[in-house]
């Protein structure tokens, strides 16, 4: 374990065979099991692995926040030198003091809601150092500064409401930074947040590290972003350390069966479903109290067991000096048969797609736009005289749908996305535009339409949890719509939903289960297979895999491409992640705040030109190969409030290429709404700059190999 | 693609969860905590009691022994008798019966069910609905029922049941429908807040995509899940109920004499406290306490451990 040598700098962490235990009713559970690594001055840790791996649980060890039933079973944690386990609260108090700091989460709940920002920071240093009030106020405002907090002066005297969720998290990382600890833990510090956002508080934490030579531990399920920020990464599964070594080394060789799985399970950025197949890992990973001890624990669920796996806990296996992999495997690994990616023929197959582009019209609206009003919590308007504000959740969009085709729509959180799926369905009033699905108005809303027009429609939801009724077993919620629809004769029923069961890949046992009783992914699935009850020309997934761990998602995208195939059914594809949407979508429409900004083929939205919110986008995206090259392109501000939204082109407050590309600085956009810039492939722009100029733009992501 | 192998064969095993299971389940959650199986012996104790009343006593709840008014605990009458020579034991089993098992209608007409859980049951029937309703739809139908509701529950309660049975008159019928409309507006405002919270889960979207009847996704899609707390609630109702049958008992609002009334019994008894027969106040007092204590801590164990399980 000690590897540390002259030109190496001081560990400011060290963590050696932690072993932690929750206490619950049938007795000890081991969370985490015998994890050991160290973090030095000015290195980042990067700690990743899906949900239920213990990666918090080490972070909660680490800082003494176990709860009252969490306890250290074994193992030591030195910090700069000093033994942590074992002492007294006010010991550790005195032993930490200030020099420990953690980010969470959620910055909303970081974040006193009752106090003002410039308290709160102030606070932190009137704690724990002898300062002055006055001199507290003063750093805090530098430290804000220094997080590149935009009017640090005015934020120090508002409320945590009233500043965004990318401020909220650069405050907690500036009150967190205040003390200049000498270990930052971060936990999940960016999953709350958009993807735009996420890109510029990542840039933050890098720079941060330099300047202030914080040791990080940086905790995350997403491998792209700890291919963007780590040094160091340790790759968790089920409560043990499976692998740790150089980001780099750890990227290029994978040498535990389980990294290699998630490597494989997530779309790279520009992976298509032509060229690629995603291979998820079968099962899911065990529950604590059903862990073996003397086996491999990744066994069950590894394409390489044999014999050997079961008959003993593996040890480390030294790949090279720093990377080690808990696989008695990992030294010859790499040679056997790797995980194929790319599938065989994938170039034909791509151009047949392309013939079938225009096919016959399934859905098309024109000018949609769904307003809703806004009720502002003044007195005035409690009487009725206040101004009647209004939500402009989407404004004057456009897209026609043909059948069998996948069109993908992305855009940041507010965008309006999942207010243009509803519209669709009929659950949100549509204000104005026409909506013509199978050649049949649809403006109305669901309780009015046919019953014979609401079944070749259905939603796939989002979160797994609240998808499904806890109230009624899997066979009957799938039964439900069948006997509405009267999709097959009454006695059928059964023998219906055994049919759909299968072909989510479930078995017919699940009949009589309670959702309560599913994983996550299964619900998911049974959630798909409801809406496929009907027998819909048109399903719409509204963020269907956002929720799932990274080795689910994939099997849950895989399911979905198969039903398309086999049922030819058209599907919008709603999702932030754009590489997933990349990967599953024909064509994709960008959102902005309401519009579209940029629509067409997949294939040529990922490429040049781009509009120039696509091309902010693109470049934020967390790309999980610490090789990749991505120009790096922050867009400043926030997104403005659809209650009202800017004139002329809307991205103008935020566009960064206006300024170059076109004469006068772009005043333009400021007060013109922008063209449609379309060309041959069906790609159609929102922008004033003319194609040409964006043509002649980078593309702005390169990836190896 | 290896995308269906989730369910191992362990899985298996479990998976026959029968409704017999189901019900399991759901006492098994009264045992785990001590507080609950605390309040269901006492609660079970009184069930028991009023359901073998005829078996358990010799006398009838109105058999009068003209020699032995008022007397102690004996070995002829359990827990003594009252001023009019009545088996106190008797009266209180048949009262518990009255409360518990059986709703008189009248003389002839007994219908199962007791009095207090008839009229817990009947404004459960109500709030339920109206918070239903309230909660679902949303604006102005919300804010006039919940206005209504909140005008109710701005008169005092006890105030509330002394005008509903001045109004009506003394009967059981009248004490079910005075709780009915006494408990109502609390279930209500319970079920809404639930409603509120359930049907901004996306199985109500799905059943909303599906163009299903608003009835149906009041009825079928969310009442079955705000079940725990309403059962919780419904619990501690029924120990209201109870001690506002004993109140409006003791202010002689209650059921007509001679049926063995808990808290016509204590108005009865109180009068010879002093003169040294305290028993014929002190039993119904103690039965009405220990019943609604333990119905208070059964529900208070049930929603404890509920929460746990969450």
């Amino acid at each position: 374990m000690n590897k540390s040598n002259h030109t190496n700098p001081a560990s400011v962490l060290e963590v050696d065979h932690l072993t932690i235990a929750y206490e619950t009713r049938k007795g000890d559970v081991e969370a985490v099991r015998n994890v050991s690594f160290q973090v030095r001055e000015g290195e980042t840790v990067g700690l990743v692995g899906e949900s239920g791996c213990g990666k918090s649980t080490i972070a909660f060890g680490i800082v003494n926040f176990l709860g009252p039933n969490g306890r250290v079973v074994d193992g030591s944690v030195c910090f700069q030198g000093k033994e942590l386990i074992g002492r007294s609260e006010a010991e550790l108090k005195r032993l930490r003091g200030d020099r420990i700091a953690m980010v969470y989460q959620d910055p909303m709940q970081a974040l006193n809601p009752s106090v003002r920002l410039g308290e709160q920071l102030a606070e932190v240093l009137t704690c724990h150092q002898q300062i002055s009030e006055d001199e507290a106020w003063d750093r805090s405002i530098q430290m804000l500064k220094r997080v590149n907090m935009p009017d640090p002066e005015n934020v120090m005297i508002r409320y945590p409401h009233q500043i965004s969720g990318g401020q909220q998290q650069r405050v907690v990382i500036a009150m967190a930074m205040l003390n200049n600890p000498a270990l930052l833990i971060m936990d999940e510090p960016t999953t709350a947040l958009d993807v735009t956002v996420e890109a510029a508080v990542l840039d933050l934490i890098e720079e941060l590290k330099k300047d202030f030579r914080a040791a990080n531990i940086f905790i995350t399920h997403n491998l792209g972003v700890v291919a963007r920020v780590s040094d160091h990464l340790c790759v968790m599964y089920a409560g043990q350390m499976v692998e740790k070594g150089p980001v780099e080394q750890v990227f290029r060789r994978p040498c535990h069966p389980y990294t290699m799985g998630l490597l494989a399970s997530i779309p790279r950025l520009g992976d298509t479903k032509a060229d690629c197949v995603l291979h998820p890992i079968r099962g899911r990973v065990p529950p604590p109290a059903e862990r073996p001890r003397d086996e491999c624990i990744f066994a069950p669920r590894c394409n390489y067991v044999t014999e050997r796996c079961r008959e003993a806990w593996p040890k480390f296996e030294k790949i090279t000096q720093e990377h080690v992999a808990r696989c008695i495997y990992a030294q010859e690994i790499d040679s056997r048969p790797r995980t194929v990616r790319r599938r065989p023929g994938g170039a034909k197959d791509e151009g047949l797609v392309q013939k079938e582009t225009r096919g016959d019209s399934l859905l098309s609206f024109k000018e949609l736009k769904i307003y809703y009003p806004q009720e502002s919590n003044s007195v005035v308007s409690l009487f009725g005289l206040g101004e009647k504000k209004i939500v402009k959740a989407v404004d004057d969009v456009s897209v026609r749908l043909s059948k069998g085709r996948t069109l993908g729509i992305v855009g940041e959180s507010g965008c309006g996305k999942s207010t243009l799926a509803k519209g669709l369905i009929g659950l949100e009033p549509i204000t104005d535009g026409s909506v013509e699905f199978l050649g049949i108005d649809i403006t109305q809303s669901v309780s009015e339409r046919d019953t014979a027009l609401i079944r070749e429609m259905q939603m796939v939801f989002q979160n797994p949890d609240s998808t499904l009724n806890p109230t009624y077993s899997i066979g009957m919620q799938i039964a439900r719509p069948i006997r509405k629809f009267k999709t097959v004769p009454k006695n059928q029923v059964k023998n219906e939903v055994i049919r759909l069961l299968k072909a989510v890949r479930l078995d017919d046992f699940y009949y009589d289960r309670l959702p309560r009783q599913l994983s996550g992914g299964e619900k998911q699935r049974v959630g798909i297979a409801r809406a496929l009850a009907s027998r819909p020309d048109l399903i719409i997934c509204d963020e269907p895999v956002s929720a799932l761990d990274v080795s689910v998602q994939a099997a849950v995208i895989n399911l979905l491409l198969e039903i398309q195939e086999i049922y030819g059914s058209s599907m919008i594809f709603i999702a932030h992640d754009l590489s997933v949407v990349r990967f599953f979508s024909d064509d994709i429409a960008v959102m902005y705040l309401g519009q579209i900004v940029e629509i067409g083929p997949a294939e040529v939205i990922y490429a040049p030109p781009y509009h120039p919110y696509t091309e902010a986008l693109l470049s934020a995206v967390p790309i999980p190969d610490p090789e990749a090259e991505q120009r790096q392109i922050r867009l400043s501000g926030n997104v403005p409030s659809a209650l009202n939204p800017p004139s002329g082109c809307r991205f103008h407050t935020r566009c960064p290429r206006r300024n170059e590309l076109l004469p006068d600085g772009g005043k333009i956009c400021e007060t013109e709404v922008p063209p449609w810039r379309s060309t041959e492939t069906g790609h159609r722009i929102l922008c004033h700059i003319p194609l040409e100029d964006l043509s002649r733009l980078d593309s702005v992501v390169h990836l190896s190999g | 693609m290896t995308v269906g192998e989730e369910a191992t064969d362990l899985s298996r095993v479990e998976i026959r969860t029968g409704r017999l299971r189901r019900m399991w389940e759901g006492t098994s959650i009264i045992f785990a905590s001590r507080t609950a199986t605390i309040g269901l012996i006492i609660v079970l104790f009184w069930l028991t009691v009023a359901a073998f009343a005829p078996l358990l006593t010799p006398y009838t709840s109105l058999e009068q022994d003209w020699k032995a008014p008022n007397q102690g605990p004996s070995s002829a009458h359990f827990l003594g008798t009252d001023e009019l020579g009545r088996d106190l034991w008797s009266r209180l089993i048949y009262g518990a019966r009255i409360v518990l098992l059986v709703l008189p209608i009248s003389e002839k007409l007994w219908i199962p069910g007791g009095t207090a859980l008839w009229g817990v049951f009947a404004a459960l029937i109500v709030g339920m609905t109206l918070g239903l309703v309230s909660g679902y739809y949303g604006g102005w139908i919300d804010e006039i029922v919940m206005r209504l509701l909140d005008a109710m529950m701005a008169v005092p309660v006890i105030l509330l049941y002394l005008i509903i049975m001045t109004a009506l008159g003394a009967s059981a019928l009248n004490v079910v429908i005075a709780v009915t409309i006494v408990g109502t507006p609390g279930i209500a405002r319970l079920v809404r807040s639930l409603t509120l919270d359930i049907r901004t889960r996306e199985y109500i979207r799905a059943s909303e995509t599906r163009g299903e009847s608003a009835w149906y996704i009041m009825f079928v899609e969310i009442l079955p899940n705000a079940r725990g707390p309403i059962i919780v609630d419904a619990m501690l109702r029924v120990g209201y109920a109870i001690f506002a049958m004993g109140t409006l008992g003791f202010l002689g609002l209650g059921l007509p004499p001679p049926s063995p009334d808990w808290g016509s019994m204590v108005a009865k008894g109180q009068e010879f406290i002093l003169a040294g027969s305290p028993w014929a106040a002190l039993w119904p007092s103690v039965a009405i306490a220990s019943l609604v204590v333990g119905l208070n801590l059964l529900a208070d164990g049930l929603r404890e451990e509920s929460m746990r399980y969450q």
